[in-house]
C-alpha cells in the first residue's frame, strides 16, 4: 500500500493537455522529485496533490482514500512554496501557528509546537519578528516550519529553493535532506534542476510533456536512462543520430556496427555519457574523429570532436591525466557496448 | 538659455499653485471680516461671524444630517462592497466587464444624470423624496468607490496568501477574516475616509432627492444663492480645515504601510 | 459549495445595482418618450416630441452646442494650465515630490461650493479684482462682465476642475523613463524636440484622458453657472434642473438628459479608443 497513489491523471487548461493519464505511486517516507523542464506539468502533478487544482479525470489516494476532490483545507497535505508565500501581518511565531490553530489543541499545545518547530529550523531567535524583516533563507525557514507544524502526512516542495542564491541553495538542500531523515516524513520535491534532484532524493520521476518518462533512483536515472528525453536532461550526454536495418546492429556513416537493441525504427539515437567515450579501451565500435577543441573546465577537460559527416561529439576526462593530444589531430574513439543505449528518435 | 526657460517652467508653475490657492485664502482671510460687505481692503477684523454661525440652528442641524447620512451610506457601502470586490477579484464571470463598467456609471456619468433618473423611478419603489432616497443615492456611488478601491489593493495582494492559508487548514470563511481582512486593511481606511468627505460634499445627486432636510453642502448652496453672507466664509474655511485634515490623515495613513 | 458561494458574494451588489441605478436609468430613457399633460404630471402616451423640441427648437440644440464650446473652452485652459505645474514636479523637483503632489490633490477633496463661492468674493463690484485694478487706476468703474456672466462660470469651471485634469497628465510625465529624455538628447536633439518629440507624445493619453474629463463634467455642470452665471447664462444642465424643478416637464428634461449622457458615452468610448492605440505601458 502505497503513501500517496495518482491514478490515471489528467489535466487539461483549455485545449492544452497538460498532464497526461498519470500513473504515479509514492512510498511512507520517501524523497520523491519530480524532475522536469518548465511546462511538462510538474506543478500541476503537485497543485493537484495538494489540492489547488482538480483533475480532470482520475484519482488521488492518500492512504488507499480517495482525495481528488477535496478542497486543500480538508487535505492533510502541506505546501511550501517558491515564495514562501508567509503573512505579513503575522509575525513569526503567529504564522508557524497557523495551522496547528485549526486542529482541537489547547493553547499551551500550540505554544509548545510552535517552540519545537523553531527549534527544529533554528529560528528561536526570530519569534517576534515579522517576514518583511527577515532575509529569503530566514523566511524560508519560517516557511518550511509553518508547513510542518500541522503534522501532515505529506509535505510538498514546490521549487523552494528557486529564489535563493546558489550558496545558500545549496546549504538548504543540504538542511531540508536532513529534515527529511529527522522527520521520516514523506516529501514530494518539485524542481527543473537535475542536480538538486539527484543529491537529494530517494527516487525521481522525470517528467516530460504531461508524462512521467522514468521513475528511478538516481544512479539508475544517470546510467540507465530509458529514453532519449531521460538522457540528454539528465547530466551531459552524447546523442548520435544513426540508421536501423535490424535488431542485432546499427548504422552510422556507412559503417555497420553489431549491437543488440530493442528498437526497430529506421532513424534512432546511440546515446554516450562523454566521460565513457574512450580514446583508448579498443572495442569493436570505433569511429575516426577529428579533434576540434580541447577546453579546461576546473576539474575536468573537455574534447570537442568531430566526425567526417560533421557530427559533434564530447568527451571528459580527468584534468589530472596527461594532455596527449592537439587541436586539428585526428583520432579514433572507442565506445563500448555495455554503456552505449539506443533510443527511438 | 537653458537657466531662461527654467525660470518660465518654474514661474509658471508656482503661478498655477498659486492660481490654486488664492481663492481660498481669500475665504479664510475675509472669513474674519467685521463687515458684512465683501469690500476690498478689508477694515476691521472679527470672530463675529464664526460665532453668528454657532448659533444658526439651520446649519447646525445640516451638519447633523450630512454626518449621519455620511455615516449610514459609508457603512452599507461597506457592507455591500467588501464581499463583491472580493468576489469580483477572485471569480471569472460571464459580463464582468459590463458589470465592472455599471457600477462605475455614478461616478462616469454626471451627477445630474444619477439624480434625476433617480428622483423619477424611486417614487416607483415607494421611496419618497427624503432623507432615506438621498441615503439610497449616495449608497450607490459610494459602492463605486468602495469597489474601485479595495479591488486596486486586492490586485496587489501576493495570490499564494490565500493558497497557503488554505493549504494549512483554514476554510474559506477563516481565510477571508483571518488573512484577507487583515491585508487589505489599509485600503478601507482610506476608502472610508474617501467616502465620508464625498458623501459630505454631495450637491448634484443629494439636490434632486431632498424634501426638506438639507445636507450640508445643500444648505451653504442656498445660502450662497442668496447672496454674501460673511457666515458662508466662515462655514467654507471650516468645511476646508476639516477637509484638509480628513486628506493628511489618511494621507499620513498610507505612507506609514 | 464553491460554485454557489461565487453568485453569493455577488448577489447583494447585483440587486442593490438594478434596484437603484439600472431601473432608474432605464426609466429616464422610457420617460423621455412620455408626455405630460397641463398640470405637469406624466403621462404613458408613446411620443418622440421630446426629442423633436430638442433638435429643433433653437433654446436647446443652441444650448448644447454652446454648452460642448464652453466644455472645449474649460478643457484646453485647464490642460494648458496644468502642462508646466505637472512638467515642473515630475522633471524639476528632487525631493519632497510628495509633498508638491499633495499640493495638487487637496483642493479635489475640497468642497465645491466652497470653491466656486470664492469666485463671487473675487469677482464682485467690489471685489478684490475690481478694487485691484481701479486702486492701479487701470479701470475708473468696477468691470460688471466679470461676474454674473458666461466669463465667470467658465472660470470658475477652469479653477475647479484643473486638479481633475492636472493629476492624469502629472501620472504620465512620471511614467516617463528618465532614460528616454537622456536618450533623446544623446541623438542630438534639443529641448523642444525632445519636448515635442518625445515627451508630449508620451503624455498624450493623460493629456487626453485629463482632457475628456474636464470635458464631461463641465457638460453636466449646473452648479457653477447657478451660482456665478447672469440673467443669460444658460448651461445644458441649467435646463435639465430647470425641467426637473420649476418648468415641471419631466419627459422633455428626461430627453435632454438621454441626448446628455449618449454625448458622455461618446467622448468616453472615443477618448477610451484613443488611450487603447496609443498604449505605451
Amino acid at each position: 500500500m502505497s503513501k500517496l497513489e495518482l491514478k490515471a491523471i489528467n489535466k487539461s487548461f483549455g485545449s492544452a493537455h497538460i498532464v497526461n493519464n498519470l500513473d504515479l505511486q509514492i512510498n511512507d517516507g520517501e524523497f520523491l522529485t519530480i524532475l522536469g523542464p518548465s511546462g511538462c506539468g510538474k506543478t500541476t502533478t503537485l497543485r493537484m496533490i495538494a489540492g489547488f487544482e482538480i483533475p480532470n479525470s482520475g484519482q488521488v489516494l492518500l492512504n488507499s482514500q480517495d482525495i481528488t476532490n477535496l478542497p486543500p483545507y480538508k487535505r492533510n497535505v502541506n505546501t511550501i512554496f517558491q515564495n514562501y508565500a508567509l503573512f505579513p501581518h503575522l509575525n513569526v511565531e503567529e504564522n508557524i501557528a497557523f495551522g496547528v490553530q485549526q486542529m482541537k489543541m489547547s493553547k499551551m499545545e500550540i505554544n509548545k509546537r510552535v517552540d519545537e518547530m523553531l527549534e527544529l529550523v533554528q529560528m528561536q531567535a526570530f519569534k517576534t519578528r515579522k517576514p518583511y524583516e527577515m532575509s529569503g533563507g530566514q523566511q524560508q525557514r519560517v516557511a518550511i516550519a509553518r508547513a510542518i507544524a500541522p503534522d501532515p502526512e505529506i509535505l510538498l516542495l514546490d521549487e523552494p529553493l528557486g529564489a535563493l542564491d546558489l550558496k545558500l541553495r545549496k546549504q538548504m538542500q543540504f538542511e531540508l535532506k536532513q529534515l527529511h531523515k529527522d522527520l521520516n516524513k514523506t516529501f514530494v520535491y518539485v524542481t527543473h534542476d537535475q542536480e538538486e534532484a539527484l543529491t537529494m532524493s530517494d527516487r525521481i520521476a522525470v517528467m516530460n510533456r504531461g508524462v512521467i518518462e522514468q521513475l528511478s533512483d538516481s544512479k539508475t536515472l544517470y546510467n540507465h536512462p530509458e529514453t532519449k528525453f531521460v538522457a540528454g536532461f539528465i547530466g551531459e550526454a552524447n546523442l548520435i543520430p544513426v540508421k536501423i536495418e535490424n535488431k542485432s546492429s546499427f548504422t552510422f556513416e556507412d559503417k555497420t556496427f553489431e549491437f543488440e537493441h530493442q528498437n526497430d525504427n529506421k532513424e534512432a539515437v546511440l546515446f554516450i555519457r562523454p566521460e565513457n567515450v574512450s580514446f583508448d579501451s579498443e572495442t569493436d565500435i570505433a569511429l575516426t574523429v577529428r579533434i576540434e577543441d580541447v577546453i579546461f573546465v576546473g576539474n575536468h577537460r573537455k574534447y570537442k570532436l568531430v566526425t567526417a559527416s560533421g557530427q559533434k561529439i564530447i568527451k571528459t576526462e580527468d584534468s589530472s591525466l596527461a594532455l596527449t593530444k592537439i587541436i586539428g589531430q585526428s583520432v579514433t574513439i572507442y565506445l563500448s557496448p555495455n554503456l552505449i543505449q539506443i533510443f527511438n528518435s | 538659455m537653458k537657466k531662461i526657460r527654467s525660470f518660465i517652467i518654474s514661474f509658471s508653475a508656482f503661478s498655477v499653485l498659486w492660481f490654486l490657492y488664492f481663492p481660498i485664502l481669500i475665504i479664510i482671510w475675509f472669513s474674519f471680516n467685521k463687515e458684512s460687505v465683501s469690500s476690498f481692503p478689508i477694515e476691521h477684523y472679527s470672530f463675529d461671524w464664526y460665532i453668528k454661525l454657532s448659533h444658526n440652528e439651520s446649519m447646525i442641524q445640516a451638519v447633523k444630517i450630512s454626518f449621519f447620512i455620511a455615516i449610514l451610506s459609508t457603512i452599507a457601502a461597506l457592507i455591500i462592497g467588501i464581499p463583491s470586490a472580493y468576489a469580483l477579484h477572485k471569480y471569472n464571470y460571464f459580463g464582468k466587464n459590463l458589470l465592472l463598467k455599471i457600477i462605475l456609471l455614478p461616478i462616469t456619468l454626471p451627477g445630474i444624470v444619477t439624480g434625476v433618473a433617480m428622483l423619477s423611478f424611486f417614487p416607483m419603489l415607494g421611496i419618497p423624496l427624503s432623507l432615506k432616497a438621498v441615503l439610497i443615492g449616495h449608497t450607490t456611488f459610494l459602492i463605486a468607490i468602495m469597489i474601485t478601491q479595495i479591488l486596486a489593493r486586492f490586485k496587489k495582494l501576493d495570490p499564494y496568501l490565500e493558497m497557503a492559508a488554505s493549504d494549512l487548514g483554514a476554510s474559506p470563511l477563516r481565510v477571508f477574516f483571518k488573512v484577507i481582512l487583515p491585508n487589505i486593511k489599509t485600503a478601507i481606511i482610506g476608502a472610508v475616509l474617501l467616502s465620508l468627505v464625498l458623501s459630505m460634499d454631495e450637491i448634484p445627486i443629494t439636490f434632486f432627492l431632498i424634501s426638506r432636510d438639507n445636507t450640508l453642502p445643500i444648505e451653504i448652496y442656498g445660502m450662497m444663492r442668496r447672496g454674501i453672507t460673511p457666515e458662508v466664509n466662515a462655514v467654507a474655511t471650516l468645511v476646508f480645515l476639516l477637509s484638509s485634515a480628513a486628506i493628511f490623515m489618511s494621507l499620513k495613513f498610507n505612507k506609514e504601510n | 459549495m464553491k460554485k454557489a458561494n461565487k453568485y453569493i458574494l455577488l448577489t447583494p451588489l447585483l440587486l442593490w445595482l438594478f434596484l437603484f441605478l439600472v431601473l432608474p436609468y432605464c426609466f429616464i430613457l422610457a420617460q423621455s418618450v412620455l408626455t405630460t399633460d397641463h398640470f405637469g404630471k406624466v403621462i404613458y402616451h408613446f411620443n418622440v416630441d421630446s426629442y423633436i423640441k430638442i433638435f429643433t427648437n433653437a433654446l436647446y440644440y443652441e444650448t448644447l452646442i454652446r454648452t460642448f464650446i464652453y466644455a472645449v473652452i474649460v478643457a484646453l485652459s485647464c490642460i494648458l494650465l496644468s502642462l508646466p505645474l505637472a512638467y515642473f514636479i515630475a522633471f524639476k523637483v528632487k525631493k519632497n515630490k510628495s509633498f508638491y503632489y499633495t499640493l495638487i490633490v487637496l483642493p479635489f477633496w475640497m468642497s465645491y461650493i466652497v470653491r466656486a463661492y470664492a469666485w463671487k468674493i473675487i469677482l464682485g463690484e467690489q471685489g478684490i479684482f475690481n478694487s485691484s485694478l481701479m486702486n492701479l487706476g487701470i479701470i475708473e468703474k468696477p468691470l460688471r462682465f466679470v461676474l454674473y456672466s458666461d466669463f465667470s462660470v467658465i472660470l470658475c469651471l477652469i479653477y475647479i476642475f484643473l486638479p481633475f485634469v492636472c493629476i492624469p497628465i502629472y501620472t504620465s510625465f512620471e511614467q516617463i523613463s528618465k532614460s528616454l529624455v537622456e536618450a533623446s538628447k544623446d541623438l542630438g536633439a534639443n529641448s523642444w524636440s525632445t519636448f515635442t518629440k518625445v515627451i508630449f507624445p508620451l503624455i498624450l493619453p493623460g493629456v487626453i484622458s485629463g482632457g475628456t474629463l474636464a470635458l464631461v463634467l463641465t457638460l453636466g455642470d449646473f452648479l457653477a453657472a447657478s451660482l456665478l452665471g447672469g440673467p443669460n447664462t444658460l448651461f445644458i444642465s441649467s435646463i435639465v434642473q430647470n425641467l426637473f424643478g420649476t418648468s415641471n416637464d419631466k419627459p422633455l428634461g428626461s430627453a435632454v438628459g438621454v441626448v446628455l449622457l449618449v454625448l458622455v458615452f461618446l467622448l468616453l468610448e472615443l477618448s477610451s479608443r484613443y488611450e487603447k492605440k496609443h498604449e505605451t505601458q
